[in-house]
């Protein structure tokens, strides 16, 4: 069973804000990182667990291998610092089984049908319902930071915010 | 008082206001916002005293270590932080520690300016997409670089030059009429937060394992202090034990060399496969060594200027490659259109491990296409173009901003602080030159290495352990230097005395016969510990370090 110590929804995964900023908070930690195409991409797959300092261990997985390895007790107390790439799969993943107690919400860049709540995050009125159910049927904290010297948003004032309609 | 000039003030706003829009390069201009040195011996020049200012940006320098902007902004900018206390306290008379007093407040507020200029720039992002559909590249220049770089200047001259100009003759009124505890409270701040910048600098390029080298140096340069070892001397002990330290842990790194093997082949393979491919297509379809050469100084010159939060480093990336499109594509416009459009989407990396070998790769996957194309036959699919550079951008970044930023240029930082604390423009000198020419070279290796390999080139500048091995070295050397600066620099001590029967007893040199300089050690070791436990809140620390050292240092505790 893993030990969740963080989740983070961001699009471009591992970059210098987690290696340089979020990961110190956490040291022993390793990455895991949730996301169906990259699993079955391996040229990639490599790309990040090459691209990771000495001392950091980067892993990436299938939503069905992540569940598969939080079921191992062999895997008890693993420390991991769980990444998404979108909150699609987060959803899955929770919905799936595994407790994620705080969700981060670092990086969701801009697309036309976007709006932008922080200068990171750019959310469409699905990603924020699915977030708000997650909030409310779940239990999970949600919050929108970029690095820890960021402002922190809760889910609560950007429904109440960006989509009213949502409440 | 000294006076600070209309002229002076004038020139140290401009300063700032080119080293803020980061027209003079990736890397130095990076270099300039991040340290104080580089901008205290500007402001010295400018003020005609530059040992004394090197020996107050040194102090800010301390606080600030460990500082960098990954996605863009700062906690706090040093530049502004620098150009606006020097002056002030070279025209004032306060000490270096006091000035830290006008640093801090400077640099947070300085912070905003930086978020509002990426703002500014998200909408000039709009208008170069209309320029690229018209296929317009005096225009685009005109906005990806020339216009944003206009407006980040008219954005920081104005404030940097009131608050030059008209901040020296309040602040200095205003030390005539505090009390001197507020006034010792201050310097009490000063001489701690130094401890903040090492205890960063730790958290960010150390790992646990690593941290006997930090205490080493540190007892070590206690125990010499009085010596007066040149910095350089600490450098070289620093590089044998992080030498030692890496022969031993990667011992088979060193023995059986696999990865170079790997390189030849495989270049050799894509070598082949381009000459064929001249052989039978058209000829001046092509990539030169010139267009290399060109693509990676524009890339280096402009990686920042037109960054926003929409796009954020896009708009450089297609104006770094829009002369080579339009070459590849010059026989066909509707290629060249949709060229420039899919290179104006949302792109963000560390500007030299990230972009140079990215944009080796993309060259050479539009090449391909523009050959194909020409010739007639099925083109490689521009969704793998893009879908490359976002797959790399991630991971690449996160090990550029750990090496070259985090460790590579506090590390010169650190060799060159003692310089600087004793009034030297090496302080300045050493790693404003050495830090954009080793980046700038190796950087240039990286993009040629992306076009010659294509993805392959990842693989070689990533894999095996000869890259883990280097990281570590030179991440056992900075921890090295900063226990050397810590023994040197954080200056935390107690003046508290009593009477018992007649005998007098003084609290600090009880300590420093338990252990010497154990106060400064304590307090990094806190900071650092309090980093590692919840998380890297730099901001709150500092607010916290201010609150504390204020009020130990009001009522006399220190």
């Amino acid at each position: 069973m893993w030990k969740v110590v963080f989740a983070r929804v961001d699009d471009r995964l591992i970059h210098g804000q987690i290696m340089t900023r979020w990961m110190k908070g956490f040291p022993g930690a390793s990455i895991v990182i949730v996301d169906d195409s990259l699993a079955v991409d391996n040229f990639m797959k490599n790309i990040y667990t090459m691209a990771a300092p000495p001392g950091v261990k980067v892993k990436v997985v299938s939503v069905d291998t992540a569940l598969k390895e939080w079921n191992q007790k062999a895997n008890i107390d693993e420390k991991v610092f769980l990444l998404f790439k979108d909150i699609q799969t987060v959803e899955r993943t929770i919905k799936e089984g595994i407790p994620i107690k705080t969700l981060n919400i670092g990086g969701v860049a801009k697309m036309p049908d976007k709006k932008a709540i922080t200068q990171s995050v750019n959310l469409n009125s699905q990603e924020a319902e699915i977030l708000w159910n997650l909030h409310r049927n779940f239990g999970i904290e949600i919050y929108l930071q970029m690095v820890p010297d960021s402002e922190k948003l809760s889910i609560n004032t950007v429904i109440e915010k960006y989509f009213p309609q949502l409440k | 008082m000294g006076q600070i000039t209309v002229l002076q003030a004038a020139l140290i706003a401009a300063w700032v206001a080119v080293v803020e829009s980061r027209i003079i390069g990736y890397t130095l201009s990076g270099f300039l916002r991040f340290t104080a040195v580089g901008t205290g011996f500007v402001v010295g020049l400018i003020m005609g005293n530059v040992p004394q200012a090197m020996v107050i940006a040194a102090t800010i320098q301390l606080v600030y270590m460990g500082i960098i902007a990954p996605g863009g902004t700062t906690p706090s900018e040093t530049v502004v932080a620098t150009a606006v206390a020097v002056p002030v306290a070279l025209a004032s008379g306060m000490t270096p520690e006091q000035s830290i007093a006008v640093a801090v407040p400077v640099g947070l507020l300085a912070a905003y300016l930086v978020s509002f200029r990426f703002f500014i720039n998200s909408l000039i992002t709009h208008w170069v997409d209309r320029l690229a559909e018209e296929l317009n590249d005096r225009g685009i220049t005109f906005a990806s670089v020339v216009l944003t770089t206009i407006i980040t200047m008219v954005l920081f001259f104005p404030s940097v030059f009131v608050a030059v100009y008209y901040g020296a003759p309040l602040i200095d009124s205003f030390l005539k009429t505090i009390p001197q505890s507020v006034l010792h409270a201050l310097t009490v701040v000063g001489g701690s937060l130094p401890a903040l910048g090492i205890a960063l600098t730790l958290a960010v390029i150390g790992r646990r394992e690593l941290m006997v080298f930090y205490l080493l140096a540190y007892f070590v340069s206690l125990i010499l202090k009085p010596l007066n070892v040149n910095a350089l001397i600490y450098a070289i002990f620093g590089g044998i034990a992080a030498y030692i330290y890496v022969i031993l842990y990667y011992k088979n790194v060193f023995e059986n060399d696999t990865n170079a093997d790997y390189e030849t082949k495989n270049s050799e393979d894509n070598d082949t496969r381009r000459k064929m491919d001249t052989t039978i297509s058209n000829s001046d379809i092509k990539v030169t060594e010139k267009d290399l050469k060109s693509t990676w100084f524009r890339w280096w010159l402009t990686t920042e200027v037109p960054h926003s939060f929409e796009r954020l480093q896009a708009l450089a990336f297609q104006w770094s490659i829009m002369p080579v499109l339009r070459k590849l594509y010059k026989n066909n416009l509707n290629e060249l259109k949709e060229a420039y459009k899919r290179h104006l989407v949302f792109f963000n990396t560390q500007g030299t491990w990230g972009g140079a070998p990215i944009l080796g790769i993309t060259l050479s996957l539009e090449e391909q296409r523009a050959r194909a194309i020409a010739d007639g036959k099925e083109a490689p699919d521009p969704n793998i173009i893009n879908a490359t550079k976002v797959g790399l951008m991630g991971p690449l970044a996160g090990i550029g901003d750990s090496v070259e930023w985090s460790t590579i240029m506090y590390l010169l930082i650190a060799i060159a602080l003692p310089w600087a604390k004793s009034g030297s423009a090496m302080g300045a000198l050493f790693p404003l030159i050495l830090f954009p020419v080793i980046t700038y070279t190796y950087g240039y290796y990286f993009l040629r290495l992306g076009y010659r390999l294509g993805r392959e080139s990842v693989n070689v500048l990533l894999g095996g352990e000869k890259l883990k091995a280097l990281i570590t070295g030179l991440s056992t050397l900075g921890l090295f230097m900063m226990g050397v600066l810590t023994s040197s620099y954080v200056s935390i001590s107690t003046p508290l005395k009593w009477t018992i029967s007649g005998k007098a007893f003084e609290l600090q040199a009880i300590l420093d016969k338990i252990l010497p300089g154990m106060l400064p050690l304590l307090t990094v070791l806190l900071v650092y510990w309090y980093f590692t436990k919840k998380g890297l809140k730099v901001l709150k620390v500092l607010g916290w370090m201010v609150v504390i050292f204020f009020i130990l240092g009001w009522i006399g505790i220190l």
